[in-house]
């Protein structure tokens, strides 16, 4: 009956359910190409050749990353998105960094993001980001921003032992 | 030989947050390899100037 009198309402959600299955989904395609594409880039380092695959996918990456209207999903400790762009992030086997272009748009990025404990806990983008701070490799700028994150990330983890002792 | 473990002032803290700090950004070690390889790399770039 309620449907009957406001079928536009009744549409929208269940458009929005829809929606959301579709990013869920979308992002999900996008971890697995993103792993396969680490791995691609670490077997081509290994036999000399450039490690392009990444990069081909760098725009998919950083256009899911920035579109505010889903960070929801995005930052969904569930589909951990942040996992898969960790991997992106991390040191090939050899010890070098990915591009440099790699390096900023996601380091940008992720500075965008209202990232919180449980996404940091389950997908352990904060292990790289602090390397990133140990490194002598990344270029000032990015070191900058890992800084800034770490510095960021862990406040609200050291808040919660100040407000204790008030 | 480079510090290990985070820049923080770890008086006052409780353990839950030490374990939380650790849990989100590990104990240092976590890419020490890649550290390793790095600082292996200076060495050698030494050696050959």
């Amino acid at each position: 009956d309620n449907a009957l009198k406001n079928p536009t309402k009744r549409r929208r959600k269940k458009d929005d359910i829809d929606l959301e299955d579709e990013i869920d989904d979308q992002i999900a395609n996008l971890k697995v190409a993103m792993e396969k594409a680490c791995v691609a880039d670490n077997d081509a380092r290994d036999k000399g050749l450039a490690a392009t695959h990444k990069l081909k996918l760098l725009p998919q990456v950083t256009a899911l990353l920035n579109r505010t209207t889903i960070q929801d999903s995005v930052l969904d400790p569930e589909t951990n998105l942040l996992q898969s762009v960790k991997y992106f992030l991390e040191p090939l086997n050899d010890g070098s960094l990915p591009a440099y272009n790699i390096q900023r748009d996601v380091f940008n990025a992720l500075a965008k993001l209202p990232v919180n404990k449980d996404v940091l806990l389950s997908s352990g983008i904060g292990k790289v980001v602090y390397f990133y701070t140990r490194s002598k490799r990344p270029e000032p700028s990015i070191k900058r921003i890992a800084e800034r994150l770490v510095g960021e990330w862990s406040r609200p983890v050291l808040k919660r032992t100040d407000d204790y002792k008030k | 030989p480079r510090d290990k473990g985070l820049a923080v002032d770890a008086t006052g803290l409780d353990k839950d947050a030490l374990d939380d700090m650790e849990a989100i950004f590990g104990n240092g070690d976590d890419y020490g390899w890649a550290l390793d390889a790095e600082d292996d790399e200076e060495e050698r770039a030494r050696e050959e100037q």
